[in-house]
């Protein structure tokens, strides 16, 4: 799997990248300083998986994460921080103690090895080409106060924009994100997802039932029972898709 | 608050205690003879009567601190007290009965009815004694747990705060980077990282320490982390040899330099300075000055909570402690790049040390 070592300090950048070379299965493709750097060399690179400090200089890893459109599978790194070790441990996420315990990191890359392998017998097939656009098997990082996730696009059922947040609906959480309903409509995969009315995209695979209403729009009921209306504008184009 | 609620406990338990033997008394004697309504009265009384004089003892307990002596003599004072209030229970008993016209003489005159009245009474005031007692060696283990859990935990934090786990892991971090390619420079890194730590653990009792000795340790400090920090740290010392003559509290110097690092330099992309400077001031004080790159956000955020205030607070604390008035502490901006922080440390050594 391709890697990237995103850290502030050089050595600890090296000593990561000696330790990852030590495994055949690794290969490090880059290195990044801060966010900024960071965002751009995953952007360029499209790596499997990022090594990321929470503690970096003006933005933190967090930051790096909430910034991604599209996240890669992260392994936090940190020395002591009280408070990312609280949310990686309540959050169940993925971290390595720096220094790193090189047994430690062979089991968080066997780990992911198996996660990463598990999500590709489902991708199997549908191949896709256009790989800027987000389809189903691309996960988000959501935030929200002490909590956040990685979700997979597939669990989002419906996004729903509040000012200048955008509300992503999955399991029984719906946290905000900060980013614009049309920009991540642009980037999200037409044929999974349906912007159903300005304020909503829908998840066509959550769709349940369908119902006419006033003017020609239509009602889409999602699993789960949320009701979200389709304007009539785009009821023509929805009928269309979903009778193909 | 919690003073009120154990006065209105106290208050409560007494009328309902006494409230119920009186109810209780009253209902006996209608049980086996019939009550009149004098008797009801007189009856009252006495439970008023009680309330008070266990009132009256409980006054004598907190006046004269029976809870601070030994518990031979507490037991013995408390049983000769209610030995006396017994007697004196006893003569209201009569009194009462005089006055409500209750009393039959050649009955209540009679020996053994006076010692089982006697008896009786002293039977109630051990009883309302044992309850007090308890209920008061309870109260206080219990507060006592509190403060001693309270008191632990501030120890704890105070020796994680001294100890910087952040700090020392990165280093560690760094040095293991490190002896690969720079071994000599790992080993001068390891020796470091050990007189910080001995010096932190060994520090802890004392008030105040050499200046030479502390600014070694920042010195050390300081080393560690331009390791990690490399060219984004640049660190300059202008110290006066007046200084040396100095003594400061250990580990002051040294939190107010992690303090700009973590405020400062780390947060900085580029990086930063810190620069030490330490001058002798006119009425026979030291004045220790870090400056630093980067920007303090006004000063409330100093007061606030956080661990952010922590370090600082603690040092404001710390010098109001050993030097009474006689020392200062300073932090802000100067122009838009820099933080400087400020103490002042009278020459003259306080005697805080020999009363410790």
């Amino acid at each position: 799997m391709r890697a990237i070592v995103i850290d502030d300090e050089r050595l600890a950048r090296k000593e990561l990248i000696n330790l990852l070379n030590q495994l055949e299965t690794v290969e490090v493709v880059g290195e990044a300083v801060n966010v900024d750097d960071a965002k751009e060399k995953i952007e360029q690179l499209n790596p499997d998986v990022i090594f990321l400090d929470i503690q970096m200089p003006e933005k933190t890893g967090f930051d790096l994460l909430e910034e991604l459109d599209n996240v890669p599978h992260v392994i936090f790194t940190t020395a002591y921080d009280e408070y990312a070790l609280k949310a990686f441990q309540v959050n169940a996420l993925d971290y390595l103690l720096k220094p790193i315990e090189p047994k430690r990191l062979e089991e968080a890359i066997i780990k992911l090895q198996n996660k990463m392998e598990g999500t590709q017998k489902t991708e199997a097939g549908a191949s896709n080409f256009n790989s800027k656009k987000l389809n189903l098997d691309d996960q988000v990082f959501v935030k929200d106060g002490d909590r956040c996730w990685f979700v997979k696009l597939s669990n989002v059922r419906l996004f729903e924009s509040d000012g200048n947040y955008i509300k992503v609906y999955f399991d029984n959480f719906k946290p905000m994100i900060h980013k614009s309903l049309n920009a991540l409509d642009e980037r999200l995969d037409e044929k999974s997802f349906f912007r159903a009315s300005r304020k909503h995209i829908i998840n066509l695979g959550w769709v349940d039932g369908i119902e006419p209403w006033f003017n020609g729009g239509l009602v889409v009921t999602l699993r789960g029972g949320d009701k979200i209306e389709v304007s009539r504008r785009q009821a023509a184009r929805f009928k269309e898709m979903m009778s193909l | 608050m919690k003073l009120m609620n154990k006065e209105r406990l106290y208050w409560l338990l007494q009328l309902v205690g006494w409230g119920s033997f009186a109810f209780l008394i009253i209902i006996l004697a209608y049980l086996s003879s019939g009550v009149l309504a004098v008797q009801v009265w007189a009856i009252i009384v006495l439970a008023v009567f009680n309330l008070i004089s266990t009132h009256f003892l409980r006054y004598i307990v907190k006046e004269y601190s029976w809870f601070k002596l030994g518990i031979a003599q507490l037991l013995s004072q408390s049983l000769l007290a209610i030995l006396v209030l017994s007697f004196i229970n006893v003569v209201a008993q009569i009194l009462i009965n005089i006055v409500f016209g209750t009393l039959s003489p050649q009955e209540d005159f009679r020996v053994l009815v006076i010692l089982a009245n006697l008896f009786q009474a002293f039977l109630f005031y051990i009883m309302w004694s044992l309850l007090y007692f308890l209920f008061h060696f309870l109260d206080n283990y219990n507060t006592s747990l509190k403060y001693e859990a309270k008191i632990n935990e501030i120890r704890l934090n105070h020796l994680k705060s001294q100890l910087n786990p952040h700090f020392i892991f990165n280093a560690l971090n760094s040095v293991r980077a490190l002896v690969d390619e720079d071994p000599i420079k790992a080993k001068s890194a390891i020796t470091r990282i050990s007189n910080m730590l001995r010096f932190s653990l060994m520090m802890d009792k004392k008030q105040t320490i050499e200046f030479g000795e502390e600014l070694n340790i920042v010195k050390d400090y300081l080393e560690l982390e331009s390791i990690r920090f490399e060219e984004r740290l640049s660190i300059s010392y202008i110290i006066e040899d007046e200084s040396f003559s100095y003594r400061i509290p250990p580990m002051m110097l040294q939190t107010i330099v992690e303090n700009a690092i973590k405020h400062g330099i780390s947060n900085l992309v580029k990086g930063g300075i810190i620069e030490i400077k330490c001058r002798e001031g006119l009425n026979d004080d030291l004045y220790i000055q870090v400056k630093n790159s980067g920007k303090l956000d006004q000063t409330p955020s100093l007061k606030s909570k956080g661990y952010e205030g922590n370090g600082l607070s603690n040092t404001v604390q710390r010098l109001k402690l050993i030097y009474g008035g006689q020392a200062s502490f300073r932090i802000f901006n100067t122009g838009n790049q820099f933080v400087i922080t400020e103490i002042k440390i009278p020459k003259q050594r306080t005697n805080l040390e020999i009363i410790n």
